[in-house]
C-alpha cells in the first residue's frame, strides 16, 4: 500500500501517470433487473388464507405503514380468532425493516424479492398496497425476507403451570394445578400480543389484553378491575373456563395460546379477597331503586345477574334449592379442579353486593312461583341442567346404575355412598371426566387402586372433554375405551349388575349430519364392572313451573323459548344460563349479565 | 445479528478491498501528490482547534486539526477494543489537512475491515438471540446517549424513555448539520469566492443528513 509523503508538496506531472484509463473500456451495467438476493426486503406478499387479521402487525409497525382494512366478502369467525380485516401497506410510510414479518403470529406475511414500482402522478394510490400472495404486480417474484425459527419476534413456548405429579394426586381431592408464581405470570404476560381475538370470541368479552398487559405491567388491582368488568365469577372462570379465547389466540396459530385462564387465576389469587371486594363494588349505585328481583337458581347466571341487578340498586333475592350457592360449579365440578373456597371467595364478593341468597329454598315445593311472581317485580329463570340424561338401554333402571351429576352432587355434599370397586361410565365429555376422576380418588383412598373404564361413542380424539382432561385421567390410570357404544347392561342370575355391553361404533351421524349411531355387533364387549354411570348430558327440571305456565310458555324443542335479551314469551319471566343455552360456566356468566341488563331496563322504563 | 451473512459474503468483500487497495495509488496520483490540488488545498478554510471544538466539529475534520480523537479507540463499542488500527491525526486544520486525514483513514479502513474478515466467528450457534416480545417491552425510564464513529464524524442517538414500550424523545445527532450549517457558514465568510467549493467539499457534509 502506498503511503504519501506530504513533505514532497507532488508534482504536476503525476496525474499524468493515470492516463492510462484513457485507453480502458467504459464499464456497462446490463439492463435487465437484477435478481434480488435470497433474502431481499421487497413488497409485502400477504397469503390470506393464513392471515386471520390479528394486526400486530399494524401495532409493531413503528412508522405506522400498516393499516387494517375490512374487506367485503371475507367471513369474520370471532369463535376461531379471524376478522374480516387484512393489512394494506402505505409504501409512502414503510422503511421494509421487516418487524411485521417477524412478529406475524400466523406466519402469513413475507417480503418479496419484487423491488420496482413506478407511477405516474395521478396514480399515487399505487403507493397503498393491500398485499395478497399475488405480489404487487402479479407477477411471480420470489420470497424474500419470511419468517425463519430464529427469527421469530412471537414466543411460541407457553409457561408450564406446575402441578401435582398423579401419584400425588390420585389418592386426595387436593388441587392438581399449583398456579403460576409472579415470574411465571409475567413472563406468560410478556407473550401476548395485544390482538384482542380473546375478547372477541369470549362470550362475555372479557378484557383479557387489557387485564394480561397489567399484569404484565406489574398492576395487579387494575388487572382484577378490568376482569370484574365483564365478569364475577373470576376466580372460577380462571380456574375451570372453557376458555374459547385461548382457541382464537392468534398465537395458537403456530405456538401454544397464552395461558389466558391461568393469567385471570394468577391475578385473583395475588390480590388481597378485601380489595378485590373493593374493586368489584366501585361502581354500584347508593341509591335503592325499590325494585325486587327474584332470581331462581344460585348458579353462574344467576348470581351474575344478581350481582349486576345488586348494584343498580335493585333487591335481588336468589332462591338456591341446595345447600350452598354455586350450581354446577361447586355441585358439578370436583374440587381438584375448582376448590370451594375459591367458589366461596367469588359469591362473598355477590353477597357483598347486597345479594340475599336463600339456600335450601326449592321453588314450587317451599314457595309456588306464582308467590315469587305476586312478591316481586321480575323473576329470572336460571336453574340450569341438574338432571342427568339418561342412556334408556336395556336394564339402565338397575339400582347400581347411576347419573354421573347424582353422584357428584354426593361428593360435593360429603353424602357417603358406596364406592364401586370397578366402574364403568359412559359418556366422553367433560362430567364423564369429572366423576371418573373422582371415583378413581375415592377408590384409591378406600380400596388403594383405581378401576375405572370410560366408554364413548367417539374416538378418543373426538371426545368432547379437554384434551387435558384427558391425558390427566389416563395418567390417573383410567381406562379409556373409545368407540363403544352401549347397548345394555348385564345382570346376572341373582339380579347382580355385572357389566355393560358395547358394540363397536362404526358412524355417529348420518349423512344429515343428524344422530344416528351405526354400530358393528361382532365388535361385542363386556366391559365387566358393579356399577354403571351414565354421564351422557343434562337436562333442566321445569316441574317448577307447573302445568298451567308450563302450557302458557312457549317452548323451543323442549327449552324454554327466550328473544335475544333472555325474556320468555311470559313479559314478568325471564330465562337464563345452561338451562336455555346448554352448558357452559362463561356463556352463563354472559348471558346473566344480558339478561340482567334487560330486566333493568324494563324495570326503570316501569319506575318512571 | 438478525440473519446470518449471505453465502459467499466475506468472499466477495475481500476481493472487493483487493480492488479498493488496487485504486489507491490513482487516487494518488490524481489527487494527493497532484501539485494543482495540494496548492489548491493547502491553507483554504483553515479551523483551528479551539474553533473545531466550539462548532462541535467531530471526525476527520476535528482530527485535521490536530486533536486525536476517535470514538472507535477512545469510547470502543461492538469490536473495536479487538481490532488493530491507528488514528491519522494532521495539525493545520485546513482543506489539505482534511484531505489527508480521509486519505489515511481509507488504509487504516481497508486494515480494519481485513480484521473483521478474518476474525468473524464461523456459524456455530444461533444467530440471533432470543429478542422479549416487543409489543410487551417495558422499558425503565431515563435517557441515553449513545455514539460511534462515522465516516464524517460521530453519529449519535439521543433517546428519552418515561418507561413503557416506546421512547418519549429520540434525537439523532449527525455530524453533517453541524459541519454544513454552523462550520461552513463560519469558514466561508471573508473566504474567496472560487475556495467556496472547496472549502464545502473538504468538510465532506453529507446534505440529507443536515436534517435530523
Amino acid at each position: 500500500m502506498s503511503d504519501i509523503d506530504y513533505k514532497n508538496r507532488g508534482s504536476l506531472l503525476n496525474p499524468l501517470k493515470s492516463f492510462a484509463f484513457f485507453g480502458r473500456p467504459a464499464v456497462t451495467e446490463a439492463i435487465e433487473p437484477r435478481p434480488a438476493s435470497a433474502n431481499y426486503r421487497g413488497f409485502h406478499v400477504n397469503d390470506w388464507t393464513k392471515c386471520v387479521g390479528c394486526s400486530t402487525c399494524q401495532k409493531v409497525c413503528d412508522n405506522a405503514a400498516i393499516t387494517m382494512v375490512r374487506i367485503p366478502g371475507l367471513v369474520a369467525d370471532p369463535v376461531k380468532g379471524i376478522r374480516d380485516e387484512r393489512p394494506a401497506i402505505d409504501y409512502g410510510r414503510c422503511c421494509w425493516c421487516g418487524l411485521c414479518v417477524d412478529i406475524c403470529p400466523t406466519g402469513s406475511l413475507a417480503l418479496s424479492r419484487e423491488y420496482v414500482h413506478t407511477c405516474t402522478d395521478d396514480q399515487l394510490d399505487s403507493y397503498f398496497v393491500l398485499p395478497d400472495s399475488s405480489g404487487m404486480h402479479g407477477q411471480p417474484f420470489e420470497k424474500g425476507w419470511a419468517k425463519t425459527a430464529d427469527a421469530d419476534l412471537v414466543d411460541l413456548d407457553r409457561q408450564r403451570m406446575p402441578e401435582l405429579e398423579p401419584e400425588q394426586r390420585i389418592g386426595n381431592f387436593a388441587e392438581m394445578m399449583l398456579g403460576y408464581d409472579d415470574q411465571q405470570a409475567l413472563l406468560e404476560a410478556s407473550r401476548c400480543v395485544q390482538c384482542g381475538m380473546c375478547h372477541d370470541a369470549c362470550p362475555t368479552h372479557m378484557h383479557a389484553p387489557e387485564y394480561i398487559r397489567a399484569i404484565w405491567e406489574g398492576r395487579l388491582e387494575e388487572a382484577v378491575a378490568w376482569i370484574y368488568q365483564t365478569n364475577p365469577f373470576a376466580h372460577i372462570c380462571g380456574r375451570v373456563c372453557t376458555r374459547r379465547c385461548e382457541d382464537a389466540c392468534s398465537i395458537g396459530h403456530r405456538g401454544e395460546p397464552i395461558a389466558i385462564r391461568w393469567l385471570k387465576r394468577y391475578a385473583m389469587d395475588a390480590v388481597p379477597h378485601e380489595r378485590v371486594k373493593q374493586i368489584a363494588l366501585r361502581d354500584k349505585v347508593d341509591t335503592p331503586t325499590g325494585k325486587h328481583v327474584a332470581i331462581i337458581g344460585g348458579g353462574p347466571a344467576g348470581l351474575t345477574a344478581a350481582f349486576d341487578l345488586a348494584r343498580k340498586g335493585h333487591a335481588v333475592t336468589v332462591f338456591e334449592a341446595l345447600s350452598e350457592p354455586g350450581g354446577m360449579t361447586r355441585w358439578g365440578i370436583p374440587e381438584y379442579r375448582l376448590p370451594y373456597d375459591r367458589i366461596d371467595r367469588d359469591i362473598d364478593v355477590i353477597r357483598s353486593a347486597g345479594v340475599d341468597i336463600r339456600c335450601n329454598v326449592r321453588i314450587g315445593q317451599d314457595i309456588l312461583l306464582d308467590q315469587l311472581r305476586t312478591e316481586h317485580d321480575a323473576v329470572l329463570l336460571a336453574i340450569g341442567l341438574q338432571q342427568g340424561r339418561q342412556t334408556r338401554i336395556p336394564h339402565s333402571e338397575h339400582e347400581k346404575v347411576f347419573r354421573a351429576v347424582d353422584l357428584l352432587n354426593k361428593i360435593t355434599a360429603g353424602e357417603p355412598f358406596e364406592v364401586p370397586h370397578c366402574a364403568v361410565v359412559i359418556g366422553g365429555g367433560n362430567v364423564a371426566m369429572d366423576i371418573a376422576r373422582s371415583l378413581a380418588r375415592l377408590q384409591k383412598q378406600q380400596y388403594g387402586h383405581v378401576n375405572v373404564v370410560v366408554t364413548a361413542l367417539e374416538e378418543q380424539q373426538h371426545f368432547m372433554a379437554d384434551p387435558d382432561e384427558i391425558k390427566e385421567a389416563l395418567e390417573e390410570g383410567i381406562v379409556i375405551r373409545d368407540q363403544c357404544g352401549p347397548q345394555g347392561c348385564e345382570i346376572d342370575a341373582s339380579g347382580k349388575l355385572i357389566g355393560l355391553k358395547t358394540w363397536k361404533v362404526l358412524s355417529i351421524f348420518d349423512e344429515n349430519k343428524r344422530f344416528a349411531p351405526r354400530y358393528d355387533e361382532a365388535g361385542e364387549t363386556i366391559h365387566a364392572c358393579d356399577t354403571v354411570i351414565e354421564a351422557i348430558g343434562q337436562s333442566a327440571d321445569t316441574a317448577l313451573l307447573g302445568d298451567a305456565l308450563t302450557e302458557a310458555l312457549e317452548w323451543n324443542r323442549g327449552r324454554l323459548k327466550i328473544d335475544n335479551d333472555g325474556r320468555t314469551s311470559e313479559t314478568w319471566l325471564w330465562s337464563a344460563g345452561d338451562c336455555v343455552n346448554g352448558p357452559d360456566v362463561v356463556h352463563a356468566v354472559a348471558d346473566g349479565h344480558r339478561v340482567a341488563a334487560s330486566i333493568d331496563a324494563v324495570l326503570m322504563e316501569q319506575g318512571k | 445479528m438478525r440473519r446470518d451473512l449471505p453465502e459467499g459474503y466475506l468472499d466477495r468483500v475481500s476481493k472487493t478491498l483487493d480492488y479498493l487497495e488496487s485504486r489507491l495509488p490513482d487516487y494518488d496520483n490524481l489527487l494527493f501528490t497532484n501539485k494543482v490540488f495540494v496548492h489548491r488545498a493547502t491553507g483554504v478554510g483553515t479551523l483551528n482547534q479551539e474553533q473545531a471544538l466550539e462548532w462541535a466539529v467531530t471526525g476527520p475534520n476535528l482530527r485535521a486539526t490536530g486533536l486525536d480523537f476517535d470514538v472507535r479507540r477512545d469510547d470502543p463499542y461492538l469490536v473495536y477494543d479487538q481490532i488493530e488500527f491507528d488514528v491519522p491525526v494532521e495539525q493545520a486544520g485546513d482543506a489539505w489537512a482534511r484531505a489527508l486525514v480521509r486519505r489515511s483513514e481509507l488504509k487504516e479502513s481497508l486494515r480494519i475491515l481485513r480484521q473483521v474478515v478474518t476474525k468473524l466467528p464461523s456459524v456455530g450457534g444461533p444467530i440471533r438471540a432470543p429478542i422479549p416480545n416487543p409489543l410487551a417491552w417495558n422499558l425503565p425510564a431515563g435517557d441515553v446517549y449513545t455514539r460511534v464513529e462515522s465516516s464524517k464524524g460521530e453519529l449519535a442517538y439521543y433517546v428519552v424513555s418515561n418507561g413503557g414500550d416506546k421512547p418519549y424523545r429520540v434525537h439523532v445527532r449527525g455530524p453533517s448539520a453541524m459541519h454544513a450549517v454552523q462550520v461552513l457558514e463560519n469558514l466561508v465568510t471573508g473566504a474567496r469566492i472560487e475556495d467556496v467549493a472547496q472549502i464545502m467539499f473538504s468538510l465532506d457534509a453529507c446534505p440529507p443528513e443536515v436534517d435530523r
